[in-house]
């Protein structure tokens, strides 16, 4: 298989001392130009295009949720780069203000063990961050990485895949969307109750209530399992992005990995058109059932009268990965690693819960109940559930539980960056700041003494290392310029 | 999503408290069992009620 490039961007919950969700888009932007590290500002949004779809066609616009609309009632914003407040980190990072998020969208990494260090990366980056604001505005400020705020208010943690242009809507759809419901089971981070479709005592899923349709366009409101949006932040005559919503924003880095890791299997069986066939009844109650299934047996009910699980379902993509695919050491890990735990599910929740958030969650609640009389109906469980999220290591209940060895820690924080466009754009940050006009996720626009030059960025290579050793903007440029006309993957 | 639906909703049906109620424990009691633990330990710094003053807009 092909290096497989993938990212994360993650909306974080920002909570501000005396303030709240109507001055959110305010603070996120004060908050994000607090960042004390060094950074580029000058973001090009010219390639952006939330608007189209995978299916051919582009939306007017986007659905708007109507407790925000209110919210923004008669407010004048600034202009939209200022409230934005873009950041390029050093390592290729973009760190902005997304709808009053913080968010963080890794540098493009084609390793599992790469994309979880920058994950983390961005962690510290946050909690610097909050550091900077607090010590500038004298308000505490407390970040979560976890996707609802109990009210019925969600927020992203995005994945995003570089994809051959060639696959489509429909092969996409059909290979990945069975997926992305079954791989809750392993990589949900769990939530106390529902803000919609009912009552539940708790969920595996943090997004599973938010999702309405099978596919759209949409991710403020209207959400789908399967995101359509057709922006692929490259040549779109060749090039894709798959961009998955429907995912939680993981505590645990061995279910960040493993959450991406599952979506590549489905990719690569995609690509030599293998994926696994499997036609849900009705993929959004699928997702909410198997998000609220107390039995574990996470039942699956298909087109014809028939059946199946969530078990089997992984399972199916699991044995046509071994049959079709050259696995690479990180997925043949991440096969093993699944099957091992849906056994545990079954039959050692305490091992499971070590791996997997929504488990490792639950557990720690049953343990505060069983400490403090409460009982799931108690709502000071869902502040629980919130700080297992917070990010600041001397508050997080998560953190406690790594400190009372509850739960696993299998990667390290920091790992050697992969070369792709991503780490490109760092380098270009680090070293030639003065030289660069604009920088996004597509191309560089340098300053040179014949005026600016727009150099793209090939998605899917891994640059030389040589290009690390380039001492001045020109030199870094021809090397750029060369990688363009190589072999395409 | 309507409106309506953005309530926090009872974590179970039945005679278990619903989320809302102002009744009953909110906080779990620290001097029972297991002091000592880390967890125990910020659960005491954690406000109960934080989940439900928390308040974000819909991000994507």
């Amino acid at each position: 298989m092909n290096p497989q490039i993938a990212g994360l961007d993650t909306e974080y919950g920002i909570s501000v001392e005396a303030r709240g969700a109507s001055s959110q888009v305010e603070d996120a932007t004060e908050f994000v130009r607090s960042f004390p590290g060094r950074a580029f500002v000058g973001w090009d949004y010219r390639f952006e295009s939330p608007r189209q779809d995978l299916r051919g066609f582009q939306l007017d616009r986007l659905a708007v949720d109507p407790l925000d609309a209110e919210f923004d009632a008669g407010k004048s914003y600034m202009p939209a780069a200022d409230l934005r407040a873009d950041r390029v980190l050093e390592n290729g990072a973009r760190f902005y203000n997304d709808h009053g998020h913080p968010e963080f969208a890794t540098p493009e990494c084609a390793r599992l063990d790469s994309l979880v260090a920058a994950d983390l990366y961005g962690e510290r980056v946050l909690l610097e961050t909050a550091s900077a604001y607090s010590a500038q505005t004298g308000l505490a400020v407390s970040i979560y990485k976890n996707n609802t705020d109990f009210h019925g208010a969600s927020y992203g943690s995005h994945e995003n895949y570089l994809v051959d242009r060639k696959l489509g809507f429909q092969t996409l759809f059909q290979a990945v969307s069975p997926m992305l419901i079954a791989r809750t089971i392993l990589c949900g981070a769990g939530k106390v109750g529902a803000e919609a479709h009912g009552s539940a005592v708790y969920q595996l899923s943090q997004r599973a209530d938010f999702f309405v349709e099978a596919a759209n366009a949409e991710t403020l409101y209207r959400r789908p399992i399967f995101n359509t949006r057709d922006e692929p932040h490259a040549p779109a005559e060749r090039f894709g992005r798959l961009h998955v919503i429907s995912g939680d924003a993981n505590m645990i880095p061995a279910t960040t990995a493993r959450k991406v890791g599952l979506v590549k299997i489905a990719l690569g069986l995609a690509e030599v058109g293998e994926a696994p066939k499997w036609d849900f009844a009705d993929p959004v109650r699928t997702m909410r059932a198997i998000s609220r299934d107390e039995t574990y047996d996470f039942r699956v009910e298909l087109t014809g009268r028939n059946w199946t699980t969530a078990y089997e379902i992984l399972e199916s993509y699991f044995a046509a990965a071994e049959r079709f695919l050259e696995l690479d050491d990180e997925l043949l890990a991440v096969i093993e690693d699944s099957r091992t735990l849906m056994v545990e599910l079954r039959n050692d929740f305490d091992r499971f819960a070590r791996r997997v958030d929504w488990a490792a969650k639950r557990k720690m609640l049953e343990q505060i109940q069983e400490m403090g009389g409460l009982s799931w109906g108690d709502r000071a469980l869902q502040s629980y559930d919130l700080e297992y999220h917070n990010i600041d290591p001397e508050a997080s209940l998560y953190h406690a539980l790594i400190e009372m060895d509850l739960v696993d820690r299998e990667f390290a924080s920091v790992a050697e960056p992969d070369r792709t466009r991503g780490w490109v754009r760092g380098l270009a940050t680090a070293k030639f700041k003065p030289a660069i006009d604009t920088l996004g996720w597509r191309a560089i626009r340098f300053r040179t003494s014949e005026g600016p030059l727009d150099v793209e960025l090939r998605p899917d290579m891994l640059y030389s290392a040589e290009l690390a050793d380039a001492e001045d903007v020109g030199t870094f440029i021809n090397h750029l310029l060369e990688a363009q006309q190589g072999p395409q993957s | 999503m309507r409106d309506a639906d953005r309530t926090p909703r009872p974590a179970s049906p039945g005679t278990e408290r619903k989320l809302g109620d102002d009744s009953g424990p909110g906080v779990p009691d620290v001097r029972k069992p297991e002091g000592g633990n880390e967890l125990l330990r910020r659960l005491k710094k954690i406000d109960p009620e934080q989940a439900q003053k928390y308040r974000q807009r819909s991000g994507e």
